[in-house]
């Protein structure tokens, strides 16, 4: 088995063994540091994951295993002896029934011990290269029971050590209808350890699972099974396994005749095929767009206004009753906190419905399907066809679709696309397109936001390309050969269970995170740092914010906008993207207007202010500021959201990206669109 | 028949893989039972030039790019 160099360019160092990290405590959720660990081993798509989220119900953390970027999530799973799997969340069990908490920890979906991605290389040295003592006490294989032989090839290595092994068969349903019989007991024999028939979307066997593991637990390591043919040469120890797994295949299964196309079948012949395949592709992000930001938001609008509205005038009453309505305090906790909670709930509805249509994408099967049709065109900037899903949702807002990511398999792919998501030009930003158009370009206002959004395509291209060139340089993009599993009707609980678990999870990230850079904009613009006013009473250019943004001005001179009322905005943008406009109206002290498609008074103030900073050529600037407004960091948010998938690292590496694309190309474009203007 | 690339490869004909293009992409092809000497057949064309290829009881979808490199010849 060679050791694949490419896979350890973002797991650099050893990761901790699963049982130390358990005991050391750590942020992980765990049965405690005596509790046995159980991991989770199989292919993707093979069940693992509804399992685990059934074993352990609400009692889980997700989060990167520590060291790598590779996401592991590790729960507390309930088991009695009498009600074997004891999933309740507040257990009452009797003690006599001899509960025992396991910490379950479920591993990367990997196919082989061959370590191809870091995925794989993690659950390669968590059940393979750790010391025998750091190992899991249990390691539970799931194998796909309509495709027996493509599963037993993990188990065949797995079983290559001495360890405790339980072989979970799933999807025998699925197995049944394409006339397949598989019977446990034989594979059991064949393969040298036991085997459960379980079924986790509908949370059958998991008593009799619970059970094994426990006996398991007390029984000595299996012995590692008898090979043939011990060779170091990989070609053929893989044709001793595969004649090992032929041997357990026709020794434990049984089909009833030819079997005929399956539903699955049919639909893929519709859903992968060319031409039919992406516009249904197509049709699929249509509806996953108009969910997650046209349902989304009238809910969004309504959180928005009751905090802005009710909650803020209640805090501001509740303030002048105690003799506090002018004071700093009513800007810290109206501007500041009540500001901060409120913008983080309104990203709850659009979260919710990502996650719930992410949860039915993944459930029914589609997504393999998606990854196919749209391989070829993202190839091209070295991802798979998958992360078209969170691209597309970037143009609705970059939150979800930075939480979108983790639909892909490897954790390389999820940073790359990460640091893309914020180059897709989101509708927060539309508005303020929207608002410079109609102001600088009038009756090709509308052309020229189009064009914003092809130049989105174009960022997003080149810097896929840039990426690719420098720090992925060599690594080739992977070929795509993937399983198409059977269509399933995916089920309310797992979809809410899901659905649940992400959301927590952003909340958890997103909330300090949000809350705290309100906090922080507020406080900078309290400061006085010259003039008259006083903490919490300052006029905004006298205020340390002010001053801030007057210092950074002169870098934004080459681009034809360095003029600290506009480079003001970009600091507030740096919040959020749809205070610009009302951050350009408090500056000019004139009204917001209601309509972004006619600036009024502001449009002028704006005008002119371009005119001046730009020396004359206020359309190029206009442009310039477009595209840097387009190209730098999208919002605190999306910060937020990163920070959650891909880790503080890559997140400020993806800060210093976008200001330095989004200054280079506003810079280019200021300097050659004032040649012509 | 002579030895052909999946890509020339019939549709809807039992084949004999005798090369899948080694190193990391032959890795990657045995944990989908891909190796030589693996029968399968090719179900349907896909968008984007792949193949969806049964084998073993799984459809496995690969891309034009791992057509290429594979090698199969029509089963006896």
């Amino acid at each position: 088995m060679t050791e694949n160099p490419r896979s350890l360019v973002i797991t650099p160092a050893r990761p901790p063994a699963m049982k130390s990290t358990c005991h050391a405590g750590g942020s992980f959720a765990s049965a405690g540091p005596d509790a046995p660990v159980v991991s989770l081993a199989g292919a993707p798509n093979s069940g693992k994951s509804t399992l685990f989220n059934a074993l352990t119900g609400a009692r889980v953390t997700m989060g990167n295993w520590p060291g790598t970027t590779v996401e592991v999530s590790r729960g507390v799973w309930r088991t009695t002896r009498e009600a074997a799997a004891c999933t309740c969340v507040d257990c009452d069990c009797e003690p006599s029934e001899e509960r025992i908490d396991i910490t379950l920890v479920d591993l990367p979906g990997a196919y082989s011990l061959q370590p191809e991605s870091p995925d794989e290389a993690l659950t390669r040295e968590l059940l393979v290269e750790a010391p025998a003592e750091e190992r899991p006490d249990v390691c539970v294989v799931l194998v796909d029971a309509s495709r027996l032989a493509h599963g037993l090839y993990l188990v065949s290595q797995v079983r290559e050590r001495s360890q405790r092994v339980v072989v979970a068969l799933t999807m025998l349903d699925v197995a049944a209808r394409r006339g397949i019989t598989v019977d446990p007991g034989a594979l059991a024999q064949a393969l040298g350890c036991p085997v459960v028939g379980i079924d986790p979307r509908r949370r059958t066997g998991l008593d009799a699972l619970a059970a094994t593991v426990r006996s398991g637990l007390g029984s000595e390591e299996l012995p590692a099974r008898a090979r043939t043919l011990a060779t170091a040469d990989s070609l053929a120890a893989d044709d001793e396994r595969f004649g090992w797994i032929a041997a357990a295949v026709t020794s434990a299964t049984t089909e009833a005749g030819a079997a005929r196309a399956s539903l699955s079948d049919r639909i893929d012949r519709w859903a992968t095929a060319p031409v039919i395949g992406p516009l249904l592709f197509l049709g699929v992000m249509w509806v996953v767009f108009q969910v997650t930001i046209t349902v989304a938001a009238p809910f969004q609008d309504a959180l928005d206004s009751l905090f802005s509205g009710p909650v803020s005038d209640g805090a501001t009453a509740l303030l002048a009753a105690v003799g506090l309505a002018d004071g700093w305090l009513h800007g810290l906790l109206v501007e500041g906190l009540i500001a901060g909670v409120g913008m983080l709930l309104t990203f709850v509805p659009l979260m919710t419905f990502m996650f719930i249509l992410l949860a039915l994408l993944e459930d029914s099967g589609y997504l393999a399907r998606a990854a196919v049709v749209t391989n070829r065109l993202m190839r091209a900037i070295g991802l798979p066809g998958r992360a078209f899903l969170p691209l597309i949702v970037g143009y609705g807002c970059n939150v979800p679709a930075v939480s979108a990511t983790r639909i892909l398999p490897s954790a390389t792919q999820r940073i790359m696309t990460s640091l893309l998501v914020p180059f897709t030009s989101c509708t927060a930003r539309l508005t303020v397109f929207v608002m410079l158009g109609a102001t600088f370009f009038g009756s090709n206002a509308g052309t020229v936001v189009f064009g914003m959004y092809v130049a989105s395509i174009v960022i997003i291209v080149g810097v896929g390309l840039l990426l690719r060139a420098t720090i992925w340089r060599g690594e080739e993009s992977e070929p795509l050969v993937i399983d198409l599993p059977a269509y399933q009707l995916p089920t309310l609980r797992l979809t809410a269970s899901v659905t649940w678990l992400r959301l927590k999870g952003f909340l958890q990230t997103a909330a300090g995170i949000i809350v705290m850079t309100v906090c922080a904009v507020w406080l900078l613009q309290s400061v006085p740092v010259r003039g008259d006013g006083s903490f919490g009473d300052t006029p905004v250019e006298d205020s340390a914010y002010g001053v801030a943004a007057q210092a950074i001005t002169p870098v934004f001179a080459p681009a034809g906008f360095g003029s600290w009322q506009t480079t003001s905005t970009l600091v507030v943008g740096f919040v959020a993207k749809e205070a610009v406009i009302s951050s350009w109206a408090q500056t000019y002290a004139v009204d917001e207007p209601e309509d972004s498609a006619e600036p009024g008074d502001l449009g002028a103030k704006v005008m002119a202010e371009f005119e001046q900073s730009s020396g004359g050529h206020p359309i190029p600037a206009a442009l310039a500021f477009m595209v840097f407004l387009m190209a730098y960091t999208p919002c605190v948010a999306t910060l937020a959201a990163q920070w959650r998938e891909i880790g503080g690292r890559w997140t400020v590496f993806g800060i210093g990206l976008q200001l330095v694309v989004a200054w280079v190309l506003a810079v280019a474009v200021f300097q050659v669109g004032s040649l012509f203007s | 028949m002579a030895a052909v690339s999946l890509a020339q490869a019939p549709l809807k004909t039992p084949l004999v893989l005798l090369d899948s293009g080694g190193g990391s992409l032959d890795r990657r092809l045995v944990g989908f039972g891909l190796r030589p000497g693996s029968r399968l057949v090719l179900a349907q064309r896909t968008a984007g030039g792949g193949r969806v290829a049964l084998v073993g009881g799984s459809r496995v979808a690969l891309g034009a790019e791992v057509l290429r490199e594979v090698t199969v010849e029509v089963s006896e």
